[in-house]
């Protein structure tokens, strides 16, 4: 159980945060541009994993090299594994079923397929809470959708809970368990598992549901 | 390890056997000749393009910018401000000169990597270093308007370029700082692996950015100072070994371009130090080596890889 309690945001409209996530739940944090919600994360990011939106594509790193170079604190020196670290890349691969494209170059990706190497990674590095900033940004509908659900799977599955930014909110809806907004009147809401629609109206007006 | 990667150093062999043996046709040389000018010119070569290209490998993945390399962080027109103002104190020794170009080329590193630690955006950092190479240069040619004759001409001669001149003091200069700046390169091989995915992603995932900026700024001053000093700006192979290299070996992993790099700009040094020896008049290593890498990243660039 991760518990957060008055935490206090440099800027944006909303000042103080407080909300909790249970293991194995997904969950989207969703609020207006500008709002706070990449400060929240990064504000959070030490207690867990955050994968920042916008990783660029380089060329010349297979999915693995991609995945190796991030977890960059479990690496030697010289940038070499342990087994055990082999093992767990193995594993998140075969969870996110990328397992095929293991030697492919990242740069000859989909950006969706991509996004998936990058949760691998954060899944990697280890830690029981998986934050992503606006994973689904850029992505054509079915691969938004393709990587939505992978993330709800992986929280499913693993018990890590996962907190995810985004503005596809109707697709987000679908997947996740529960919602936190940056509310239009200066509150910080946190929904349980039947008012998220709610949750999204007070940050979006005119959202429709 | 793949065996492929041994092909390398095994060209860079072939090519320093040949660098010792020709000259204008291919007579014989003598033993003194051999030992006391051809072996030194060789490995001033090679420690030439490998330094450089070592530090190129290293800026380029700093900066994110494929056409990084020890000039753009003004290095070269740091050392050439510095043997400018030799040049006008016209003691018309070779030592002095070489001395100032290096104290040169290590003030303007240290500059730029104090600099790097009070700023956090690398764009601005990689700015900085273009600008203060643009007022070094025409900071030197202010000194060069009211220099003598003779200092002009030791000036002139060491812009030019030249592997040929080096001593055994300098050829140790040089190693020393091969030496170090490929400890500091090889160990700096997976966080700029890291900086690669960007600033935020990096530091993310635990690299200590200004850290390791400033030891691998320190590390290219030195590769990129000790070079510049005593063969003169020789330009294009830091920017274009790395190249080559993940170009060939189809990886940007500085697990592999790093201990690669150098020795494919020791190749392109020596290279172009056969080059400059084959016709009957010797060229200027420098213009030779620009002469080649013009049209080398001219067709890196058209071919959109870079």
């Amino acid at each position: 159980m991760i518990e957060v309690k008055g935490l206090e945001l440099p800027y944006g409209r909303v000042k103080e945060v407080s909300f909790s996530i249970a293991p194995g739940e997904c969950i989207l944090l969703a609020g207006p541009n500008g709002c706070g919600k990449t400060t929240l994360l990064k504000a959070l990011s030490h207690m867990g994993v955050l994968i920042p939106s916008g990783i660029p594509k380089v060329k010349g790193f297979t999915v693995e090299e991609f995945i190796r170079t991030a977890c960059y604190r479990q690496s030697d020196w010289a940038g070499r594994h342990s087994k055990v670290f082999e093992e767990k890349l193995e594993w998140a691969l075969e969870l996110l079923r990328i397992k095929d494209l293991h030697l492919r170059d990242i740069s000859c990706l989909s950006d969706g397929e991509f996004q998936k190497a990058a949760i691998a990674a954060g899944l990697c590095m280890g830690g029981s809470l998986l934050m992503l900033d606006e994973p689904t940004s850029f992505l054509d509908v079915d691969n938004r959708i393709m990587v939505l659900k992978t993330l709800r799977d992986v929280a499913e599955k693993t018990g890590i809970s996962i907190l995810f930014s985004s503005h596809d909110l109707h697709d987000s809806l679908e997947v996740c368990h529960r919602v936190l907004t940056f509310a239009t009147d200066g509150t910080f809401f946190e929904s349980n598992r039947e008012n998220r629609e709610e949750a999204l109206h007070r940050a979006f007006p005119s959202f429709n549901y | 390890m793949k065996a492929r990667y041994l092909l390398w150093p095994a060209v860079l062999i072939a090519l320093c056997a040949l660098d010792l043996v020709i000259s204008e046709g291919f007579s014989p040389v003598g033993g003194d000749v051999l030992w006391k000018l051809r072996v030194p010119r060789m490995l001033t070569a090679v420690l030439a393009g490998g330094s450089l290209a070592l530090a190129g490998a290293q800026m380029q993945a700093l900066f994110r910018n494929p056409l990084a390399d020890p000039h753009i962080m003004g290095v070269s027109g740091g050392a050439g401000l510095g043997a400018s103002i030799a040049a006008l104190a016209i003691t018309g020794s070779t030592v002095t000169l070489v001395s100032a170009a290096f104290a040169g080329a290590f003030l303007t590193g240290l500059l730029v990597v104090w600099i790097s630690s009070r700023t956090h955006s690398t764009g601005t950092l990689l700015l900085t270093g273009v600008m203060l190479g643009f007022v070094f240069s025409a900071l030197s040619s202010v000194l060069q308007y009211s220099a003598s004759e003779e200092g002009l001409k030791l000036f002139y001669s060491w812009m030019a370029g030249s592997f040929g001149s080096v001593g055994s003091t300098g050829l140790a200069v040089m190693g020393t700082t091969f030496i170090v700046g490929l400890i500091i390169a090889l160990s700096s091989s997976k966080g700029l692996d890291l900086v690669l995915f960007g600033d935020e992603f990096a530091s993310l995932s635990g690299l200590k950015l200004k850290k390791m900026r400033f030891r691998t700024m320190l590390g290219c001053a030195l590769l990129a100072g000790s070079v510049t000093a005593f063969c003169g700006p020789v330009g294009f192979v830091g920017i274009v070994a790395p190249h080559i290299v993940r170009r060939i070996e189809g990886t940007s992993v500085h697990g592999v371009v790093m201990p690669l790099s150098p020795i494919c700009g020791a190749c392109l040094s020596v290279g172009a130090d056969i080059i400059s020896r084959i016709g009957r008049h010797p060229l200027p290593v420098g213009s030779t080596m620009a002469l080649i890498g013009i049209p080398l990243v001219l067709v890196l660039l058209w071919r959109k890889r870079i």
